[in-house]
């Protein structure tokens, strides 16, 4: 009935009207939004390659999500691992100075990975070994993370003049290659390409990527047949970890070159109706990734238009994954049954002969 | 300076609690809320607008007790009755609650400036009881919201352990399919804690912004709802656990305000890091949830 | 008088209730007769009020009782005891009970509670367990007879017993089939589900045969022997005796299990098991469920450790010389959300076949599952279709067939034909017994006595994780049962 394109564009077609029942609520109008965001993400040259870069650390965290979620591993600290990552890349970043970019680059980008690895690793670690719920583990360390950056920034990593609340600005070794200036095209997109084709692989190819799954599926039965439940779910943990990681780091190399108060605008949470609108496909992510990333870019050109906060993406984040949530379930699968059962005249002694 | 940081331990550990208990009558029938986090935060922005534009406290209660319940309801139809993913979904309602009260916060407060700011509900001194040292304003000098609170905990307690209610509740979280079997209506037993819960969670939200903090900030409930989570598993399913659970957040949490006081060189980062650090320490060191009813976060459909 | 008429239900598309007329007299027992998937549970959940029915009525002493609602059914006075017992594991037995109808006042009072309880239980001859222990450690024999106790405590006017006695050992049964004469002294109607010929001949007053859903037959024990009822079950002359191959076996060990313990929280769950399994033949392990053969099924799959003790399978390669089938299929065999190729995949040694350096050929394991449901006969749309499409019978042939694919020397199955129709069960029994003809070992782990006296050659018994072996002179349903039960010594 409805195809693999169909619902997810149907719940994103379903929360635009919902939303707009909101921004009546809120005296705006639901027209003037739209183009204002329209206009933001793609009505010239710089705003379409921004909405690109904007949603480039939404690939990886998105990826992040679909490796963790696959394995039925629900972290929900991708935001956490992003800014471990960050601080990771900003930390080590200053001190390359005078290094070949492709070597300092790639310090960078392993230093995010590790620091987010580490971050998510000791959920996945502490779920395997003593059972804690990686739901409350992954979101504790969230908070943390945020404190441990603005500790940075205010602390051992500020700026030199100790007059704003930033970090050194990483060595101009460490910056990532840009395509074509004054856009922010740069080559941590291409990393993020790479990544999730790489991924989408790794689940659907692999034999790892095959237990990885069936242990998301049930794992009673996984287990049963050998599948080492305890060690997936640490390396899985680390792994999504990385992806996070990676994403704040290359988000450090490639736009902010130093570290802020705040790195991400929330990423880690976007992440996840990323990959549920990409029912958890690498591909799909990519696509998906692009749309909430214009809609991040939008939102800016909303506020100076309408005066609406571009929190409102936010809203519109949570009522796509309610909406797909709803859509998605076995309850309609009774509906549909009984509407085939209507147009068919299967005899009872076929059916039964299935049995 | 002790008594200050024992009332304060007692008054930061009150939300957390009454959000707790809301959350172990939940997870008693079976459903994780990770979406606490959401109907708190609502509460406690809407909550604050009932009062800013009414001028009750009464009224403004029951907008926060609404939004609350609001979220919690939304969560209930899908995961009771659509049984979607509990985890998803109560995840993308912290999203949406943050969203929308960020969006109609800076839309009514946030560029005019206006301050949206409210006489605070007193506390209620009880009498010579309040004046005891030490023990004294910590115990008998606190808001009513402080009061109910602590006083659900024996009334959750006897409830759960020893009424019939209590049973059915928990055998709805125990195996759902046989509670069905027994007549004991699952789905509306599990519409009711959530009911309820969402009640307990918007009197804790209000109580965050009308009786403690007197205004909004956004995403003021900075992961109270999680840490009741937390509380739950901690206080290992016990009443009495949570509320002690629940006191030693407080404490961690009226820690951060008493050692900035005091200047030392230590980063004050530390102390507010440090009750998201130390639910992590304890949920660690404590391990696994064998306490968990065992049909706790599985979608449950009456075929 | 429970009165039933034209009652239908479909599953997706499937009819399980073809417009089944139905009825059970006050002071009467009636068997509701059938093989697995005819569609007996249905009904009876129909009854139960845990199904609404498409279409029909149901009424009791004439008034009509409202449907899909077990609360109604159970104050109209409708109460059941369920193939595997509806209990609270964590909850205290008492506290089990007090969900029945000993006791409704809002606040519970346990000590009363079991003071009730213990009255009925005497009444009926039954021993309950020590005060506030937990369902959890109770046998399947004491759950049975808890559930019969809760429902009871509803003093119901119909009692539904769904496949009782598929848990009891076979001296429990007769005690059992006293009770339901009892029970129908004492005016209630009772209905028998259940797909044993024999014991709805022994106990019934009347017998109601369900078919594909629909009621092909309502007889009486005086006017049917064995053979037309198992005809009117299956719908054609019933299946010739088992083949007669007899496999032979040789001395060649194949699988040797040497003092395997497991204890779990100081409960002893298997005691030094042993036991030497040799090509060619088919031994088996008879047990009522609960005595340690899931925990040791899950040894040998190597899914668990034991505490002590080890085990061998003899091979070229060792790895893929053991394989194991799980009793539950759906929960521990198959992965009902992937297709059926990834459930083949599931078998470390088949992905082995199909991947090369960690990367899986997608393509060759699709060919691998194509060929798999040919020869194994398994209706499926392809090897994309998930396995939740597949019927129970299929489902099981799937998991037969990754095992055999593995090319195994040892297939250790637990109740590996409970709940399929004769059909499959027949073919799975064929395709056992021909591994064992090539030179494999297989042992059958069952609680389903017909099966292992008519495939096994060497048969022990487990009792509470200990096992013992038995001899010819063992081999009859009365000697089994004792031995089943622990007394060895008799």
């Amino acid at each position: 009935m409805l195809g693999t394109i169909g619902k997810p564009a149907a719940a994103i077609a379903l929360a635009i009207a919902l939303i707009s029942l909101v921004l009546l609520a809120l005296g705006a109008s639901p027209a003037g939004v739209f183009i204002a965001l329209w206009q933001g993400a793609f009505g010239n040259w710089i705003a379409f390659t921004d909405s690109l870069v904007k949603a480039t650390p939404l690939v990886f965290t998105g990826l992040a999500i679909a490796v963790a979620f696959s394995a039925a591993l629900w972290n929900i600290g991708a935001d956490g691992q992003l800014v471990i990552g960050a601080i990771a890349a900003g930390a080590v970043g200053p001190f390359l100075e005078g290094w070949p970019r492709p070597l300092a680059l790639s310090v960078v980008l392993l230093v995010g990975a590790l620091g987010g690895a580490g971050w998510s690793g000791i959920c996945g670690y502490l779920r395997a070994r003593r059972n804690t719920n990686e739901v409350i583990s992954t979101i504790m360390l969230n908070f943390v993370a945020a404190q441990i950056l603005s500790w940075t920034v205010h602390g051992p990593l500020m700026e030199t003049s100790r007059a704003y609340p930033e970090s050194m600005p990483i060595a101009s070794s460490a910056e990532m290659y840009m395509f074509a200036p004054p856009t922010r095209l740069n080559a941590g997109m291409l990393l993020a390409l790479l990544l999730a084709v790489a991924i989408f692989f790794f689940l659907f190819r692999s034999a790892a990527g095959f237990q990885l799954r069936a242990m998301g599926k049930n794992r009673r039965a996984a287990n049963f047949f050998g599948i080492p439940i305890a060690s997936i779910t640490i390396w899985t943990m680390a792994l999504s970890g990385a992806l996070a990681g990676l994403g704040g780091a290359v988000q450090i190399a490639a736009i902010n070159h130093r570290l802020y108060e705040k790195v991400s605008p929330g990423w880690g949470f976007e992440a996840i109706a990323i990959a549920l609108v990409a029912r958890l496909n690498p591909l799909a992510i990519v696509a998906a990734a692009i749309f909430f990333g214009a809609l991040d870019n939008g939102s800016q050109a909303m506020q100076r238009a309408e005066g609406v906060s571009p929190v409102l993406v936010q809203v519109i984040q949570a009522m796509v994954i309610l909406i797909l949530l709803a859509f998605d379930t076995s309850a309609w699968g009774n509906i549909r049954d009984a509407i085939a059962r209507g147009r068919a005249t299967q005899a009872p002694s076929e059916a039964a002969a299935d049995a | 300076m002790l008594e200050a940081f024992l009332t304060s331990t007692i008054a930061m550990a009150t939300p957390i609690l009454l959000a707790a208990l809301g959350e172990l009558l939940v997870e008693e029938t079976g459903i994780i809320n990770i979406g606490i986090e959401g109907a708190m935060l609502a509460g406690a922005f809407f909550a604050l607008s009932g009062v800013y534009f009414t001028g009750s406290v009464a009224i403004g209660l029951m907008c926060g007790i609404g939004a609350a319940i609001a979220i919690n309801a939304m969560l209930g139809a899908l995961v009771i009755n659509l049984a979607v993913n509990q985890v998803v979904a109560g995840t993308a309602l912290d999203i949406l609650a943050a969203g929308i009260t960020g969006v109609f916060y800076r839309r009514f407060f946030g560029i005019t400036g206006k301050a949206f700011i409210v006489t605070p509900l007193r506390a209620i001194g009880l009498g010579p009881l309040a004046r005891v040292p030490i023990l004294g304003p910590m115990l008998f000098d606190q808001s009513p919201l402080v009061y109910f609170a602590f006083l659900l905990v024996p009334v959750i307690g006897w409830m759960m352990r020893r009424t019939r209610y209590g049973l059915r509740l928990r055998a709805a979280g125990e195996r759902p399919e046989a509670a069905d079997a027994l007549g004991l209506h699952v789905y509306s037993l599990r519409w009711q804690a959530l009911i309820v819960s969402g009640a307990l969670t918007g009197v804790a939200g209000a109580f965050l912004t009308v009786a403690y903090a007197n205004t909004f900030v956004e995403n003021i409930s900075a992961g109270r709802g999680f840490v009741a989570l937390a509380v739950v598993i901690l206080g290992r399913r016990n009443a009495w656990g949570l509320a002690a659970a629940s006191i030693l957040f407080g404490a961690a949490m009226a820690l951060q305000f008493g050692l900035q006081a005091l200047g030392t060189a230590i980063p004050y980062q530390l102390f507010l890091a440090l009750p998201y650090a130390l639910t992590l320490f304890v949920l660690a060191f404590v391990g696994g949830q064998s306490s968990d009813p065992s049909a706790l976060g599985v979608p449950y459909s009456r075929s | 008088m429970l009165e039933a008429k034209s009652i239908t239900r479909h599953f997706g598309l499937t009819l399980a209730l073809d417009r089944v007329d139905f009825s059970a007299r006050p002071g009467e027992i009636v068997a509701l007769l059938g093989e697995n998937g005819a569609g007996k549970t249905t009904l009876m959940k129909v009854f139960t009020g845990a199904i609404r029915p498409d279409a029909g009525a149901v009424t009791l002493e004439g008034a009509p009782l409202a449907l899909g609602s077990p609360d109604a059914a159970l104050r109209a006075g409708i109460a059941a005891v369920h193939q595997s017992p509806m209990l609270f594991e964590r909850f205290s037995w008492e506290e089990n009970l007090a969900l029945g109808g000993f006791d409704a006042r809002a606040k519970i009072d346990l000590d009363a509670i079991a003071a009730k309880a213990r009255e009925l239980a005497k009444h009926l001859g039954f021993e309950l367990p020590p005060p506030r222990a937990t369902i959890a450690q109770r046998s399947v024999a004491e759950r049975v007879r808890l559930e019969v106790l809760r429902a009871l405590s509803f003093d119901p006017r119909v009692l539904i017993l769904d496949e009782p006695t598929g848990v009891l050992a076979p001296n429990e049964l007769n005690a059992f089939l006293d009770l339901l004469r009892r029970l129908r002294g004492e005016g209630r109607s009772v209905i028998l589900v259940t797909h044993k010929l024999a014991e709805a001949r022994a106990v019934a007053d009347r017998i109601t045969v369900l078919r594909n859903g629909r009621v092909v037959a309502e007889t009486t024990p005086a006017d049917s022997d064995e053979n037309t009822l198992a005809r009117l079950m299956i719908g054609e002359l019933a299946p010739s005796p088992e083949p007669q191959i007899h496999p032979v076996a040789n001395s060649v060990t194949r699988l040797e299990i040497d003092s395997l313990s497991y204890r779990n929280d100081g409960v002893m769950i298997l005691d030094r098991i042993s036991l030497r399994l040799d090509a060619g033949e088919i031994a088996g392990i008879a047990g009522v469920d609960g005595n340690g053969q899931a925990e040791l099924v899950e040894i040998l799959a190597g899914a668990r450790d034991a505490t002590s003790g080890s085990f061998r399978a003899v091979g070229a390669d060792p790895a893929s010389a053991l394989a194991v089938i799980p009793q539950d299929r759906d929960l521990d065999g198959l992965i009902l959300d992937m297709q059926l190729w990834e459930n083949l995949m599931l078998a470390a040694p088949l992905r082995a076949r199909v991947a090369r350096r960690g990367w899986l050929d997608v393509a060759g394991a699709n060919e691998l599952c194509r060929s798999a449901l040919a020869s194994f006969r398994i209706r499926a749309s392809g090897p994309d279709a998930l396995a939740a499409s597949l019927s129970g019978g299929n489902r099981q042939r799937l998991e037969v067939a990754r095992a055999l694919m593995q090319h195994p020397r040892v297939l250790v199955a637990h109740n590996v034909t409970r709940g399929l129709d004769l059909a499959a069960t027949a073919d799975v029994h064929r395709l056992l017994l021909e591994f064992a003809s090539d030179g494999g070992a297989v042992l059958l782990i069952s609680s389903d006595l017909d099966e292992l006296l008519a495939m096994t050659t060497r048969l022990f018994v487990i009792s509470r994780g200990k096992l013992c072996a038995t001899e010819s002179s063992d081999r009859n349903p009365e000697r089994l049962g004792l031995l089943m039960a622990g007394r060895w010594s008799e």
